[in-house]
């Protein structure tokens, strides 16, 4: 690891096959091979809920041995430019070792003391690598989202290192069922649970984020939520003024899931706004019940605008990205990419665009992607938990 | 413009910079305010004073985007991490820390916030070396807490923006919030726990485990990382309990005194804290003895691995703490003893012969063995025939009839029997039945010394040696009896505290001490019922329970009575020696109060009488023995009324008294709590002066009341206006108090010497408000002396100060014109301001005839209720347009 670092190297595949088992094998040899014999030090599986995960973990252990492997269920995934739609496919990357030192970690139960499974997480994921020793280091998480409120989990890992470990990743989907998403470590299939990689290298890590949201409101404060029921706006009902904001924003594609989650407004959302005057993005949710909910906790009296997003903002964002992320690292090997399932909804028929978008844009590069239910990005300060946000890293 | 362009577009695109510009311009004011409130929140909630520093490190984090949000401390020179948002846990700036320079020495000593940029910043000084590769490029230093603690909020930025210099009162501001709740939240849970530990020592009856319960329940009190405790034995101590710190000595292994920390300190009996860095015990030490017969006998030792100083509030819990330790094992002792003598005891009447008799079926002697003889000075024939039951004590004849009349082998009973020459004898009786004959074996022993040493060593466990009054433990068992009675009437519980007591002990010695104590019980003896329980909790503290008492007036009369009968001197050694008591007393009701309660709320009155003056009774009703707590809560509330808009401003208008024309307002501060309805001035703005708040609100005041002044001036006829402020000598203590307030003034637009200042007697005396006022009086201010006549009057002082108006007090207008001595007052007060050029203005005036004497003794100016009393602004905006004062 002295001296100009090597080449990373990198292989991936992925398999549509209906029986786990066949599937999990079959995405496994095909990203060994690529490898073309360099020995694996990480395995990342990404894949549909519909596969039964003991039987799918088991069939890529079969293949890869006992390297350890981190994963997420998804909802939808892209490798190399392939866009694999939803409940269709499982992903897996090999990545080499030697070039970076990985170490990897989980922690359970996650939803009870979720800054101190943050903190947890931290160390383990630290103490695998052999401690805190390269000059750069980077962290990954794949959390179970649902199970609490992953900046908490951001915080709790920020105890422990500091404002020097970018962190990247993204919270685990379920293909847009809301059954309840997986985390992968070994060959377990956990809920209420987070795996972690700390990557350690000797050039820096950089961790990038965009969303290409755009303001559709005067700036606003949140007056009282409790918990993830935002109650007012301003002083009054917040479904009204999000009503009232959807309601005039008729440039913009305000469409709900069909069997999903009922009032999901993807065309719109909160956009909390950022020391820098940038937003971060926290989707908005309204009940059956009239209430209007966010997946992540809005902090009471922070200020906020409401936010649309037009097709074309979206992809460039993801262009923007890649550009960033690729920027001044010498000869990277892959992009790993973390995309929000609400900018695949927000795609729709031009979901694969982004794919074929990100990779032609990534030149050589590998990119390899899931779609998320929320996204780890945390470069600067404590914050760092995105909604309908693209991050990447490149290694 | 470019002449492609269409004339459309070029106003669309203006549109557009304009919309831009103004949600850019509102974007940020609502950041601002975000921000601010954000960190209210966050220090409204309930927490941990350990919770809400970490909690309020992660919003500042976030809200000022700064990938480092940490609190430090200094300690002998050196910086150490205490709590922070972005500096690994396991670095060395939280154990090791770094020498104290640059910018965070800079925000010591100025007591300001210092922030720093770019080339400014040195990463040499101001930064942990452990940080240095991350390479800030700006840092913001911001002091909390009072001057000299030694604590920081330090924020660093990565990116090239560094901290705005608009941000930096708002960081400073919220830090002083911080501070504040912090130290709000460490008084509270240190009350809380201390309600607790005493009685969980208390039960601890054995040395060893009350040792080890105290080393369990230190840590928790001040926050401490280990806890120890040592006894003292001659020139030796030795560790008896501690909780695992590598290094320390083992348990038991003797260590002369000499050779702990502090023990000059320690001897004395006062407590000792320090830093010691390397082992054994690297860290921060607090050690704290508990004194017995005049020298330490314990000592109780805290540490902290992260250095954090241990501050005042910490060494008077555990100073508290060591005397419930004391107590315990006062305690644990007496038990022993009483087991001692039991064990003895029951040695000496094993060797006593018994009594055996039998019983008939009709519980008639049938047979009286010889020993009733010795034992009884009974011959046993003169029992034979005799029932048992009639030799007995009618109060035990039920205790006996039931053991006849159920006999079993294994039990005894014990019962007063009558002696030949007609007084009782306790026996303790064996019943053993004859199953056969229908009779009863009764074999008996005399226990009547047992009796006796057994009633002997109760009192001693529940009274107090010295005075024979009862103790703590007796005190807590018939205050608990009393409240669980039911009846109509209630239960009173009074604390006195003597004033003065240590002067004696350390002029006249500890044997006069403890005589007084003796005089002063006898003294008390005559103030209580029969039915009341005199005590004494040890030291020169005394605690009488009122059982029976129909309402706090009760208890009001018997605490004066106490107050009265302590007034007059004691002979004692030969010289006249005057004490006082300080008495707090409270009610409780049967069957809803608890002892704990009534015992903490009785203790706190007694503090507040004592800091109301000597020699006071102070007593706590329903709603008031919450006020130690209330005053607690108040006190944070107070720290946000000010951004809670709760704060208002009232103006009385101070007239011409000639003619009723108003000639200026004085401002006045009005508090609407949200909960509690108005809050009189006298009882927060010492409370805003004890926390610090004063200085915000003095300065939004200040400010206001110009704005104020600048508005009414328009008013035609009254360019002349003038303003009354009152000072608070707390905000002269503020750095550069004299600029800092004319830059207040100047900024509301006001006339520096429209401006008059009034100041109480009392603060004049001290020097910092000479300077201030020198300062502000050559900028044109002017000053008031408030409240004349309530205080020292010391001539001499008034001619350091530069002020030109005497107020007369109230009081002194309240007796004109019928009393004689108030007019000699007010005549004389008049005289002296002639005689200094100054103008007066009386105040609190209330009718006619005060305004008529005081203009006939030559007053001009003043304000009351007769002209018009403190109104909201726009009240007092209508009276100034109209002209008409409300009683004219």
């Amino acid at each position: 690891m002295a001296g100009g670092m090597e080449r990373l190297s990198v292989g991936s595949g992925s398999s549509s096959l209906d029986d786990a088992t066949a599937a999990g094998a079959d995405a496994a040899r095909a990203a060994l091979a690529a490898l073309g014999g360099v020995e694996p030090g990480l395995v990342i599986v990404y894949a549909s809920i519909r596969y039964d995960f003991d039987a799918l973990l088991a069939a890529v252990r079969g293949v890869t041995g006992e390297v350890p492997l981190v994963g997420a269920s998804s909802s939808g995934q892209f490798t190399d430019g392939d866009y694999l739609p939803p409940g269709s496919a499982v992903s897996v990357m090999v990545l080499g070792a030697g070039v970076y030192r990985f170490g990897a970690a989980a922690v359970t139960g996650i939803g009870a003391d979720v800054a101190g499974a943050g903190r947890e997480l931290a160390r383990r994921a630290m103490d695998a690598a052999g401690g805190d020793t390269t000059p750069h280091s980077a962290l990954m998480i794949l959390a179970d989202g649902m199970a609490g409120d992953m900046q908490s989990l951001l915080a709790g890992m920020y105890r422990v290192t500091g404002a020097r470990i970018p962190v990247v990743g993204g919270a685990a989907a379920d293909d847009r069922t809301f059954s309840g998403p997986y985390v992968f470590f070994g060959d377990r299939a956990m809920r209420d649970a987070a795996v972690a990689v700390w990557i350690g290298s000797d050039r820096p890590l950089r961790v990038v984020s965009r969303h290409g949201w755009q303001p559709q409101t005067l700036p606003m404060l949140v007056t009282k939520v409790d918990g993830v029921v935002v109650e007012e706006i301003d002083g009054r009902p917040a479904t009204d003024v999000f009503h009232e904001a959807v309601a005039k924003d008729t440039a913009a594609r305000s469409e709900l899931f069909a069997n999903a989650i009922e009032g999901w407004h993807t065309g719109h959302s909160f956009g909390l706004i950022e020391p820098d005057g940038t937003q971060l993005i926290r989707a908005g949710v309204l009940g059956e019940d009239g209430r209007l909910r966010t997946f992540v906790p809005l902090p009471e009296y922070c200020a906020v605008q409401i936010v649309s997003a037009a097709q074309d903002d979206l992809l460039k964002a993801g262009e923007e990205v890649v550009d960033e992320a690729l920027r001044g690292i010498a000869d990277p090997a892959v992009l790993l990419v973390f995309s929000c399932v609400a900018r695949s909804d927000l795609l729709g028929d031009r979901a694969a665009e982004e794919s074929a978008l990100l990779h032609k844009v990534s030149g050589q590069v590998a990119t390899f992607g899931y779609y998320t239910y929320g996204e780890f990005a945390r470069s600067t300060g404590v914050a760092g938990y995105h909604n309908a946000t693209l991050t990447a890293i490149a290694l | 413009m470019s002449a492609i362009t269409q004339p459309g577009q070029d106003d669309s695109d203006g549109l557009r910079d304009q919309l831009a510009a103004a949600t850019a311009a509102t974007r940020d004011a609502y950041r601002q305010t975000s921000r601010l409130i954000r960190v209210l929140t966050v220090l409204g909630r309930p927490s941990s004073p350990a919770e809400l520093v970490d909690e309020t490190l992660d919003v500042l984090s976030q809200i000022y985007a700064a990938d480092v949000a940490a609190m430090v401390q200094t300690t002998g020179g050196r910086l150490h991490v205490t709590s922070a948002c972005g500096i690994p846990e396991r670095d060395p700036a939280y154990t090791k820390g770094w020498p104290l320079a640059g910018g965070a020495a800079q925000a010591l000593t100025t007591g300001r916030v210092v922030a720093r940029t770019g080339a400014d910043l040195d990463p040499a000084a101001d930064l942990p070396p452990s940080m240095s590769d991350l390479a800030p490029g700006s840092a913001v230093w911001v002091p909390v807490g009072e001057a000299g603690a030694g604590e920081l909020l330090v924020m660093y930025r990565l990116g090239e923006g560094g901290f705005p210099p608009g941000d930096l009162p708002v960081l400073g501001s919220v830090t002083a919030r911080l501070g504040l709740a912090v130290e709000a939240r460490r008084r509270s849970a240190a009350v809380e726990h201390l309600a607790t530990y005493g009685h969980r020592l208390s039960s601890r009856l054995d040395l060893p485990s009350l040792f080890e319960e105290a080393v369990r329940l230190l840590p928790t009190l001040v926050d401490a990382d280990h806890a120890g405790v040592a006894r003292i034995d001659g020139d030796v101590a030795y560790l008896c309990a501690s909780s695992e710190v590598p290094g320390a000595p083992p348990p038991g292994e003797p260590i002369p005194v000499t050779h702990l920390l502090g023990w000059d300190t320690l001897r004395a009996g006062e407590p000792y804290a320090t830093q010691y860095d390397g082992p054994p015990l690297d860290g921060s030490l607090l050690a704290v003895p508990i004194v017995r017969d005049d020298s330490p006998a314990i000592v109780l030792y805290a540490l902290r691995r992260d250095h954090r100083p241990f501050r005042r509030d910490a060494v008077e819990s555990v100073t508290i703490f060591g005397n419930y330790v004391g107590a315990a094992m006062t305690n644990a002792e007496l038990y022993r003893a009483l087991g001692t003598s039991e064990n003895q005891l029951r040695l000496i009447t094993d060797s006593v012969s018994d009594l055996i008799a039998v019983v008939d079926a009709e519980g008639r002697f049938a047979y009286a063995s010889p020993s009733h003889e010795r034992e009884l000075g009974v011959a046993p024939k003169t029992l034979l025939g005799t029932a048992v039951i009639d030799l007995v004590h009618s109060s035990d004849r039920p205790a006996l009839s039931a053991a006849l009349a159920g006999p079993s082998d294994a039990a005894k009973v014990e019962y007063r029997l009558r002696t030949g020459d007609d007084t009782w004898v306790w026996v303790e009786s064996a019943l053993r039945p004859v199953p056969e004959e229908d009779t009863l074996v009764l074999s008996s022993r005399v226990i009547d010394e047992r009796r006796r040493l057994e009633d002997e060593l109760r009192r001693r466990a529940t009274h107090d040696p010295l005075t024979d009054l009862a103790n703590r433990a007796l005190v807590a068992e018939r205050l608990d009896a009393a409240l669980g009675r039911a009846g109509d009437d209630h239960v009173g519980l009074l604390f006195c505290d003597l004033d003065k007591f240590k002067d004696v002990n350390d002029r006249l010695g500890h044997e006069a001490g403890d005589e007084l104590l003796v005089r002063v019980a006898d003294r008390l003896r005559g103030c209580v019922r029969s039915v009341d329980l005199l005590a004494r909790f040890g030291g020169d503290e005394f605690v009488i329970l009122l059982d029976g008492v129909s309402d706090l007036g009760d208890v009001t009369d018997i605490g004066d009575r106490v107050v009265r009968v302590l007034e007059s001197p004691f002979w004692l050694h030969g010289e006249w020696v005057e004490i006082s008591a300080s008495v707090g007393g409270v009610l409780g009701a049967r069957g809803q109060s608890r002892s704990g309660a009534m015992l903490r709320d009785a203790d706190a009155a007694m503090y507040a009488a004592k800091n109301a003056g000597r020699g006071r009774v102070r007593v706590f009703d329903e709603d008031a023995s919450q006020h130690s707590l209330g005053r607690l809560e108040l006190r944070s509330d107070l720290a946000q009324a000010l951004a809670r808009d709760e704060l208002t401003i009232h103006y009385q208008p101070i007239v011409e008294m000639a003619g009723k024309r108003i000639t200026g307002f004085e401002a006045l501060c009005r508090w609407n709590h949200p909960r509690r309805g108005p809050i009189p001035p006298d009882e927060f703005i010492p409370l805003a002066e004890e926390t610090g708040a004063i200085a915000g609100i003095g300065e939004w005041v200040l400010g206001e009341a110009c704005r104020q002044l600048v508005e009414w001036q328009r008013l035609p006829g009254y360019e002349h206006l003038r303003m009354s402020i009152n000072l608070s000598p707390v905000q002269l203590e503020q750095p550069e108090a004299a600029a800092h307030t004319l830059g207040v003034i100047i900024a509301a637009g006001a006339n520096p010497s429209d401006i008059w200042f009034e100041i109480t007697e009392h603060s004049s005396i001290r020097q910092d408000v000479t300077a201030f006022a020198t300062t502000l009086r050559a900028a044109g201010v002017h000053f008031a002396l408030d409240d004349f006549g309530m205080a020292y009057s010391n001539l001499s002082h008034l001619k350091q100060l530069p002020v030109e108006i005497l107020k007369i007090d109230k009081s002194f207008v309240d007796g004109l014109p019928a009393k004689d001595t108030d007019r000699g007052i007010v005549r004389a007060v008049l005289g002296i301001a002639e005689s200094l050029g100054l103008a007066v203005v009386a105040e609190g005036i209330e009718n006619e005839e005060q305004r008529a004497e005081l203009l006939a003794l030559n007053c001009r100016q003043g304000q009351g209720y007769l002209f018009s009393r403190p109104l909201p602004h726009a009240e007092a905006t209508a009276l100034l347009r109209t002209g008409a004062l409300i009683a004219a």
